[in-house]
């Protein structure tokens, strides 16, 4: 049986349908449109099975932002390619039920049989909240259940309807969409339904409004976003430090096995020079990554980020951002394609596009690889009063990406003219202990695609690039490493005329290329470059150490500033052809990228070199 | 819904900050109205300001019923309160 959950955004939706299905999940996206599309799969103590689809939360079927028109169109089986829903569970939030009985009574005009879930129950009824679920299903003519999606078992009244089959088929109605007089009455049908179900409205939860005055305050609320963004940094850095060293080991150790029991050949070279020195080098950055995923999963299950874009509102406001451009460039911090998309969720089409435009800025986890390894070889240790250098360094090229978002933004804006109504109407939802069982979902995500990019595309690019650096073998008598007489050592070579004035040598150049794929190739691709130049320190996964004795401190800032910008990333740019709906703009970020990343390499090469030399 | 306003009204975003009201209006305007009213600014809801941010008064954070939303002054300067 296919079942949809629908409710308001940030009412606990996502958490009743981890609560559900655990890591049954799939997501992709809709037919034809970028929106994430989460499904499940869940068995009642029965047997029976259900499809479970996590539906985009919304205020209105009148949608006014992309997300809300994808949830409207499944409800009413418009979607092209996508089955309708036999049965909604309708999401409300305990804590503010209003709102969702609202939304509950425009859902009943889709003539769909739903259930209605209370979550939150239990905050709700710590804080005073009261409601009898009998007689409101009665006035509702729907069945109606209380869940905590948050604890194991939080779900089961929904299950237990779920199994008697204990909804009743709806009325087909024509589907209209709601007029604003609509809405008006509906509230008032919502008030007086609450009262016919002697609803006790929940007090307002003092420890939140505490919270809020410290953290919405215009100079300590601005305070603390920036000493959490930069705790993150810093935990980026030092916390992985363990598990990266871990890992750094075993992959060595894995390279000293191969070493000793393959025969010398073209198989151990791949093997070692090619498979474990690319995919050791990128494999590596998990824990950094995931502790960043941690970060953002924390902040947006705690009810935190909304706050920061309503902090960030004024801020946006001057380049001619929104402050709802906040979450999707946030997002763009772990990889800009789901960034992209979650400029859904702003209304204004110019936002829109001056959001999608600046998302590539934003340093994404696969630029966290070649930043990692660079800092690692070429900035020392130590610490700067309460700091630790290389977190600085790092903050630094964050702040360098959004510092430059921010002036093209204002570029994009005035280049578009006059600026469409700003709405901004972010709900603030309560604060909340991010529920580890979300945490753990979405990191298990994370890990998983990551691992899946590594096992995948980068496994081929790197050896795919193994092979263009180990043929044609060097002639007979050749003095230098066998690289530079390969089909890569002469594309390399032949790039680096082009990079040298910012001072990248053909190794930089040929890791470049695969890097088009994914940014993170370019550090396995180095790896393999080195191994195959006879480093030994790169065959035994120390890349960092080799590039250290090899580059200059120019190169590696150069490089560095390089992939601040760093536009070479062609999902990114497809994502941006479809979104946008055409060439054009992808066009336009690619040339403004690879012009501002030259530009910016360029400058901090001479200026390196120029203050070393004096 | 917004003709013969009384003088004693004022729009939201004058609210002093944790002072509470009661909305009696809202001026039309072509999205935002349409939005006020879903997110629950009806005649009669209660509002308050909870906070307010630096410069020039925006954006608000304000409780409407029983949610907090960010609203730009632009938006609060819809919503009459008494």
């Amino acid at each position: 049986m296919r079942v949809a959950l629908i409710g308001l955004p940030n009412c606990g939706k996502t958490a009743l349908f981890n609560r559900l299905t655990g890591s049954r999940q799939k997501v992709a996206n809709y037919p034809g449109v970028t929106v994430e599309r989460k499904e499940g799969a869940f068995a009642d103590t029965k047997g029976a099975r259900y499809q479970l689809l996590d539906l985009p939360g919304l205020y209105s079927f009148k949608p006014t932002t992309l997300d809300e028109a994808i949830t409207r169109d499944v409800a009413l089986g418009r979607l092209a390619g996508e089955a309708r829903p036999e049965l909604l569970v309708l999401v409300a939030d305990a804590t503010h039920l209003s709102l969702s009985l609202r939304l509950a009574l425009e859902a009943r005009r889709l003539g769909l049989p739903m259930i209605l879930a209370i979550n939150r129950s239990d905050i709700a009824k710590r804080r005073g909240f009261q409601i009898d679920l009998s007689a409101l299903s009665r006035e509702l003519g729907i069945p109606v259940v209380e869940t905590v999606a948050t604890r194991p078992g939080g779900a089961d009244a929904l299950v237990r309807v779920l199994e008697q089959r204990g909804w009743s088929d709806a009325v087909s109605l024509a589907w209209q969409e709601p007029t604003a007089d609509d809405v008006i009455a509906a509230h008032r049908e919502v008030a007086r339904l609450l009262q016919a179900a002697h609803h006790q409205e929940p007090k307002r939860s003092s420890t939140v409004a505490v919270a809020d005055r410290v953290l919405l305050h215009p100079f300590f609320g601005m305070l603390s976003l920036a000493a959490i963004l930069f705790l993150v940094f810093q935990a980026v850095f030092s916390w992985a430090s363990g598990p990266m060293d871990m890992i750094d080991a075993g992959v060595a150790r894995v390279g000293e096995v191969l070493a000793t029991h393959l025969p010398e050949g073209a198989l151990r070279s791949l093997l070692i020079d090619g498979v474990i020195a690319g995919l050791g080098s990128v494999v590596i950055f998990l824990p950094q990554i995931l502790i960043l995923f941690a970060f953002i999963l924390v902040l947006e299950d705690s009810g935190y980020l909304p706050r920061a874009a309503y902090l960030l509102d004024r801020l946006m406001g001057s380049v001619g951002l929104s402050g709802r451009a906040f979450i999707p460039l946030l997002s763009s911090f772990a990889c800009a394609i789901p960034g992209i998309m979650a400029t859904r969720t702003i209304p204004s089409i110019r936002d829109r596009i001056a959001t999608i435009m600046v998302a590539p800025l934003m340093t994404c986890s696969a630029r966290l690889p070649v930043y990692a390894l660079l800092i690692a070889a070429f900035i020392p240790d130590r610490d700067v009063g309460i700091f630790n250098l290389q977190g600085l360094v790092l903050f630094a090229l964050y702040f360098a990406g959004i510092l430059s978002a921010l002036l093209v933004a204002y570029v994009v804006k005035r280049w578009q003219g006059v600026s469409d109504q700003h709405l901004l109407m972010l709900e603030l939802p309560d604060y909340q202990w991010p529920n580890p069982l979300n945490l753990l979902v979405g990191l298990y995500d994370r890990a998983r695609i990551f691992l899946q990019r590594v096992g995948g595309i980068i496994l081929a690019m790197v050896v795919l690039l193994w092979f263009l650096s180990t043929y044609p073998a060097p002639p007979a008598g050749a003095t230098a490493p066998a690289i530079e007489y390969s089909f890569a050592g002469y594309i390399g070579k032949a790039l680096a005329v082009v990079l040298e004035p910012i001072g990248f040598n053909w190794q930089i150049a040929i890791a470049l290329v695969p890097g088009l794929a994914a940014r993170e190739i370019a550090v396995g691709a180095l790896g393999t470059v080195y191994a195959l130049s006879g480093s030994e320190e790169a065959i035994t996964g120390a890349l960092a150490s080799t590039i250290a004795a090899e580059w200059s401190l120019a190169t590696a800032l150069a490089l560095l500033a390089w992939y601040v910008f760093a536009p070479q990333c062609l999902a990114t740019l497809a994502v941006v052809k479809r979104e946008t709906g055409g060439w054009r703009h992808p066009l336009i970020m690619a040339t403004y990228l690879f012009a501002l990343a030259y530009v910016a390499a360029f400058l901090t090469y001479r200026l390196t070199l120029m203050l070393m030399g004096a | 819904m917004n003709e013969n306003l009384s003088p004693s009204l004022r729009p939201l975003s004058a609210l002093p900050l944790g002072e509470r009201s009661v909305v009696e209006a809202i001026t039309e305007s072509a999205v935002l109205s349409r939005r006020l009213l879903e997110i629950g600014c009806i005649e009669g809801a209660a509002v308050e300001v909870v906070a307010v941010m630096w410069p020039g008064h925006d954006p608000l954070a304000v409780r409407i019923g029983g949610s907090t939303f960010a609203l730009r002054r632009q938006e609060a300067d819809l919503v009459m309160v008494r």
